[in-house]
């Protein structure tokens, strides 16, 4: 009589398999952890840059087109101001330069720590228009404190989260120097902020 | 007897879950790059729009370019754009009335298209512009007369008589400082003190007028500073020593470019100055009783003094063509630390322009200047008359006219096979089989027609294409136009053909830099 042979594993075999497969999940759940995470930290700094550079990209549009004489304060380093008021160009009528309704754009408070920027056009008037470009700004420029101190070495003192100034150039061209700091705290609560400068010149 | 084992039945299972397995995560895995990509490309149009920017500006400059050559400004076009940085560009001019243009640049990169729109004056006298000017400070004596005239003089008169009181819009009293205008002294009388236009002081100046002063325009405080252009002062193969007048004679001519040390003309004596030429000298003295012509019959006459020019109490200077866009008198230091003195004691009438950037100018009260005047401090006597001429802003010797910006403005884009729809600048112009042109030869003007005084000061008119101008021969331009096909344009007083022959044949001497 042949014996018949029974397929399978034995216990030990298994455990020491659910062992090896334990230890290499654990494993890659760590790495997987790891890199999620930092997936997830430079997406969050991506979508702050994104909104940061599409802030800028709207103020640098609206700024290029604006008269010097009518840009309002010219206020030079190592002062600055969160608001500007300016006209654009609309172009020329009749031999005549034909300038738009008065715009502004300026940093308004939302809460204690933080507001948006928000450009207004027809300030005050019965067609007033009002978009807000950027909810994340802080009241202070990134490592900066409120001490009349140039704490982050940019020239500037205790300057706001969206701040402005201006320098005539040699040819006496208007530019005016946008500095602009979003943040916004991360799942893990750790505040992530990213600043950048830009400089304007009014091209009317 | 066989017994069949379990493992036959489930054969190719595995196969399959692992297939589906696969299918799913590559599912998983296309989805994540699709969103990667839109992701990519969404950054790489914000890319490329700020490079269509940066072409269409680019192309605005190109333009300038080309009105400041007395060309029209047109360049390329949607169905033949010209090549620039990796992307594409055309420009349209359109003219309009006063001398402006309208310039419209349409810039394409990759798939980022950007319009932008510029307003021209074609050109203009930027020094003359600025009036009756002192750069660093006004002061207008009591009884003084500041006023405007246009070419036409009958018609300036009749203005000024019907309608005394009506502002002049195109006099300027101008500086960087403060402006200090004078009334007449109550107890003593005389005429009250009239300007017949606007006042400007400085960014951070004031204007102090006397309450009888009469200012018919504005009174208000620029927001933004003047400066003026560089100048540059000519060789004219080097200095004859002093000026000797000839011996026994009581009149003298000068009509060729002449240098000296010192130009004096003694009491009794007269010169005149017989245009085109050119006079250069370190002083200019005309003395009391002396008298200086001034005669622009046969064309332009530019004064270039270094240190000092001055006209003494009693001496004489008259314009014999009242024209005064065909002499300027520049009195240029060209150490910076240095300045020069400028008095204009003489009686008569002076048609032209004064450029005194770094001079202390003063104007008494007998001569009746009809120009502009730019210096760093002016001081208008008592009684004295100035009358700006609003010709100067299209003309003027000796001053480069530049094109002036009037307006700039971002533009919605045009519609045209190049812009519309998705895809990039290379596969439209591939698609559509679209040629493009190299930047240099995007302007429509081929051939030229150029009006210019020899070496021998004589006029002349070239025609034909610009890379054959005898430019060897060419003292100074004076006018251009441009054949489009077999069309010739309207002429044009060009600003950059000037510049490139001075360089070309080092006339220049020195360089005054301007005033900030």
């Amino acid at each position: 009589m042949k014996r018949t042979r029974r397929s399978g594993f034995s216990l030990v075999e298994v455990l020491i398999a659910l062992t090896i497969l334990g230890l290499l999940t654990i494993n890659i759940a760590m790495v997987s952890r790891t890199g999620s995470q930092a997936a997830e930290s430079d997406l969050f700094r991506q979508l702050l840059d994104t909104e940061m550079d599409l802030t800028l990209d709207r103020i640098k549009l609206a700024l290029m087109s604006a008269s010097a004489d009518n840009v309002y304060p010219q206020v030079p380093a190592p002062a600055s101001e969160s608001h500007i008021d300016f006209s654009t160009s609309l172009g020329v009528q009749g031999g005549v330069h034909v300038m738009g309704d008065p715009e502004r754009i300026q940093w308004t408070p939302a809460t204690a720590e933080k507001g948006g920027v928000f450009w207004t056009q027809s300030l005050g008037l019965p067609d007033e228009r009002q978009i807000q470009w950027s909810r994340n700004v802080p009241i202070l420029q990134n490592l900066e404190t409120a001490n009349e101190r140039d704490d982050n070495d940019n020239g500037l003192v205790d300057e706001p989260g969206l701040s402005l100034h201006v320098e005539h150039a040699e040819d006496r061209e208007l530019q005016v120097f946008v500095n602009l700091t979003v943040s916004k705290t991360d799942s893990r609560g750790q505040v992530v902020p990213r600043s950048r400068q830009v400089n304007i010149t009014c091209r009317n | 007897m066989r017994i069949r084992t379990q493992h036959s039945s489930r054969r190719g299972a595995a196969l399959i879950s692992a297939l589906m397995l696969v299918a799913a995560v590559a599912t998983l895995g296309a989805g994540l790059v699709q969103v990667s990509s839109v992701s990519t490309r969404r950054q790489n149009l914000s890319i490329d729009t700020v490079r269509a920017l940066y072409v269409a500006e680019a192309a605005l400059s190109e333009a300038y370019f080309a009105v400041a050559q007395g060309r029209g400004g047109t360049l390329a076009s949607d169905t033949e754009p010209a090549e620039f940085g990796g992307g594409f560009y055309w420009v349209e001019a359109e003219d309009l009335p006063d001398k402006q243009v309208r310039l419209t640049a349409t810039g394409l990169h990759g798939r980022g298209k950007f319009t932008l729109g510029l307003v021209l004056n074609r050109s203009i006298n930027r020094v003359a512009a600025m009036g009756v000017c002192g750069l660093k400070d006004v002061t207008i004596g009591p009884g003084a007369v500041v006023d405007s005239q246009v070419s036409d003089g009958l018609r300036g008169l009749l203005g000024q008589l019907l309608s005394p009181l009506q502002p002049s819009v195109h006099t300027n009293v101008r500086s960087n400082g403060d402006i200090t205008i004078y009334g007449p002294d109550p107890l003593l009388g005389g005429s009250p003190t009239t300007i017949r236009g606007n006042v400007h002081a400085g960014p951070e100046g004031i204007v102090d007028a006397d309450p009888s002063v009469l200012v018919t325009g504005a009174v208000t405080s620029s927001s933004r500073g003047l400066t003026l252009p560089t100048f540059t002062i000519p060789k004219l193969g080097g200095s004859s020593g002093n000026f000797t007048f000839p011996k026994g004679k009581d009149e003298a001519t000068l009509a060729a470019d002449s240098y000296f040390d010192t130009f004096s003309i003694p009491a009794g004596k007269t010169v005149t100055l017989q245009g085109p030429m050119r006079l250069r000298a370190d002083s200019l003295l005309v003395g009391t009783g002396a008298r200086l012509i001034i005669d622009t019959t046969n064309g332009p006459i530019g004064i270039y003094t270094l240190k000092r020019t001055i006209f003494e109490a009693g001496s004489m200077l008259d314009s014999v063509v009242p024209d005064p866009t065909q002499c300027s008198i520049f009195a240029l230091t060209p150490d910076e630390n240095d300045r020069s003195l400028v008095t204009l004691g003489a009686k008569g009438e002076f048609y032209g322009m004064l450029v005194a950037p770094r001079a202390l100018v003063n104007i008494p009260g007998d001569l009746h200047m009809v120009g502009s005047v730019v210096a760093e401090s002016l001081y208008v006597g008592p009684a004295a008359q100035l009358s700006y001429a609003e010709d100067l802003e299209e003309g003027g010797y000796g001053v480069k006219m530049t094109p002036t910006l009037i307006s700039w403005q971002i533009l919605e884009v045009p519609d045209s096979p190049l812009t519309r729809g998705p895809g990039s600048i290379d596969e439209k112009l591939q698609k559509l089989a679209i040629p493009t042109v190299p930047t240099k030869d995007s302007p429509l003007e081929t051939d030229v027609e150029l009006k210019y005084y020899d070496n021998g000061g004589v006029f002349r008119v070239y025609t034909g294409p610009v890379a054959a101008v005898p430019w060897g021969n060419v003292l100074r331009v004076d006018r251009v136009a441009w054949y489009i096909g077999a069309t010739l344009q309207p002429e044009q007083k060009p600003s950059i053909v000037i510049d490139a022959v001075d360089t070309m044949r080092g006339t220049v001497d020195a360089v005054v830099k301007p005033l900030g």
